[in-house]
């Protein structure tokens, strides 16, 4: 008998196995920074197929776009000598403010759906691969992406 | 409606039962499957929304509740639950006209008074708030909810003597009532009666011991005792009462705290104190990971060794 479903119940997909803990991708910002962490994310909310799905989606796209904005901004910046008198690490902090805002958010919607997925018994993945390819992916692939978009302003 | 009437009314029993004993889940598995057979069955998304509250999923609730008053509008049921999800989401002007046409179709039922005297209360509206329960209790006088309800009242007009004979009125008839437990618990810490508060605090625990109430007792209690313990205990309660999403909002607050002053006063010159911030930073991080371990253990041995008072 197939039992009635309620609407915050996460419906699972063909990639349900590979669902984790929505904390893990939020951790994996520091091992490999927000692009890792929003790629992850993306995957594990197919994954959960919860009903947010969609926003969640939208909220990472948004992610990605601010990220590419924020690098252009600065590159154009950079390029037009505007922030010579400013500690570099000033900047940083404050695109890492935005990308954690996005991070938290993406976390909050994510982990709602998960703890309903996780009462039904869904399966849940270790998230050991995902962090050492975080490590040793994700930080060489945002700073090649950030050399990238920072090149094409200058 | 056409539907095998045998097997959902047993369903719903289980249900039932399962709400009663606070097995939430468990009643929500029952009514999904009584809903596998009638889905059209308007008090089965009613009831269903009373269980989702308390698992405080509000959207889901939301959703079973206007369909249960969409499928029998004329249910009373069906108006209180829907008051009852926008009393709890706080939204008492929409609740007010839901839980009015709940007694207007049955005006003595001590449930829907009751909830009608919470969103008056909540509203201001004291006076009326007390002339519902008294309307209750003039229906149904042995009741140990409505009972502490009147209790809680008097306990927010400042009436703690009050407040008092109605909590021991319920407790007479339900010695373990959790609502007259925490009541009274909190009259008495209000008297200044700091150790008898702890007893009704820690045996309220002892029956639940994730009671949100039962536990800002106890840490109102802590605070009385030790301002500085109180602050510990205060702080961990709101962490753990908030899942992972508020230790996380912390660590990322303390995070960006810390990274900006360790910047600004090395780039100050003061590379020893930039130094020293960004060691705190691990301890708060290492602190995090460890301290709701600790306090959980601090709370388990809390209701381990307290011997109660013989008169309690």
């Amino acid at each position: 008998m197939s039992t009635y479903q309620i609407i915050d119940e996460p419906k699972g997909s063909s990639l349900s196995k590979i669902t984790v803990d929505p904390m893990w991708p939020l951790l994996s910002f520091m091992f490999g920074g927000a692009l890792f962490s929003w790629a992850w994310s993306a995957l594990n909310c197919l994954a959960l197929n919860s009903p947010n799905r969609n926003k969640e989606l939208m909220l990472i796209g948004a992610g990605f776009v601010a990220f590419i904005l924020m690098y252009l901004g600065l590159g154009a910046l950079l390029a037009t000598q505007t922030l010579d008198s400013v500690n570099p690490q000033y900047i940083r902090m404050i695109i890492i403010c935005v990308e954690l805002a996005f991070v938290y958010k993406i976390y909050l919607t994510q982990q709602s759906s998960f703890s309903v997925y996780e009462y039904f018994n869904g399966k849940v993945a270790n998230p050991v691969i995902g962090l050492f390819l975080a490590l040793f992916v994700g930080k060489g692939l945002e700073a090649a992406v950030i050399t990238l978009l920072l090149a094409g302003m200058a | 409606m056409d539907f095998d009437h045998t097997s959902v009314d047993r369903l719903i029993n289980q249900a039932e039962q399962r709400y009663r004993y606070g097995d939430y889940n468990g009643g929500i598995e029952a009514l999904k499957m009584a809903l596998s057979l009638a889905p059209d069955y308007g008090f089965l998304h009613s009831y269903l929304a009373f269980g989702l509250v308390s698992q405080k999923r509000l959207v889901a609730a939301q959703y079973e509740a206007q369909v249960g008053l969409e499928l029998e509008p004329n249910s009373s049921y069906a108006h209180y639950a829907l008051a009852n999800l926008l009393n709890v989401k706080r939204d008492f002007k929409a609740a007010l006209p839901h839980i009015e046409q709940a007694l207007t179709i049955d005006p003595e039922n001590i449930h829907y008074l009751e909830l009608l005297s919470d969103i008056q209360l909540e509203q201001g509206n004291t006076k009326e708030a007390r002339i519902t329960l008294e309307r209750a209790l003039e229906l149904v006088a042995d009741a140990p909810d409505l009972l502490s309800r009147f209790g809680d009242y008097w306990l927010k007009m400042g009436d703690y003597k009050q407040a008092e004979h109605y909590y021991n009125e319920a407790l007479a008839i339900e010695p373990q009532h959790m609502i007259g437990l925490i009541g009274k618990g909190n009259t008495l810490l209000r008297a200044g009666q700091v150790a008898q508060a702890r007893e009704h605090a820690i045996w309220a625990l002892q029956q639940d011991a994730n009671n949100q109430s039962a536990l800002a007792l106890l840490t109102n209690i802590k605070a009385r005792q030790n301002p500085l313990m109180g602050m510990w205990w205060r702080a961990n309660t709101w962490l753990i009462s908030g899942n992972n999403a508020r230790t996380i909002l912390l660590l990322i607050s303390a995070y960006v705290l810390f990274r900006v002053s360790a910047i600004a006063l090395a780039d100050l010159g003061y590379e020893l104190i930039a130094t020293g911030v960004s060691m705190l930073w691990i301890g708060i991080v290492i602190y995090m990971w460890v301290g709701p371990t600790w306090f959980n253990k601090k709370l388990k041995r809390e209701l381990e060794t307290v011997v109660l008072n013989s008169k309690f």
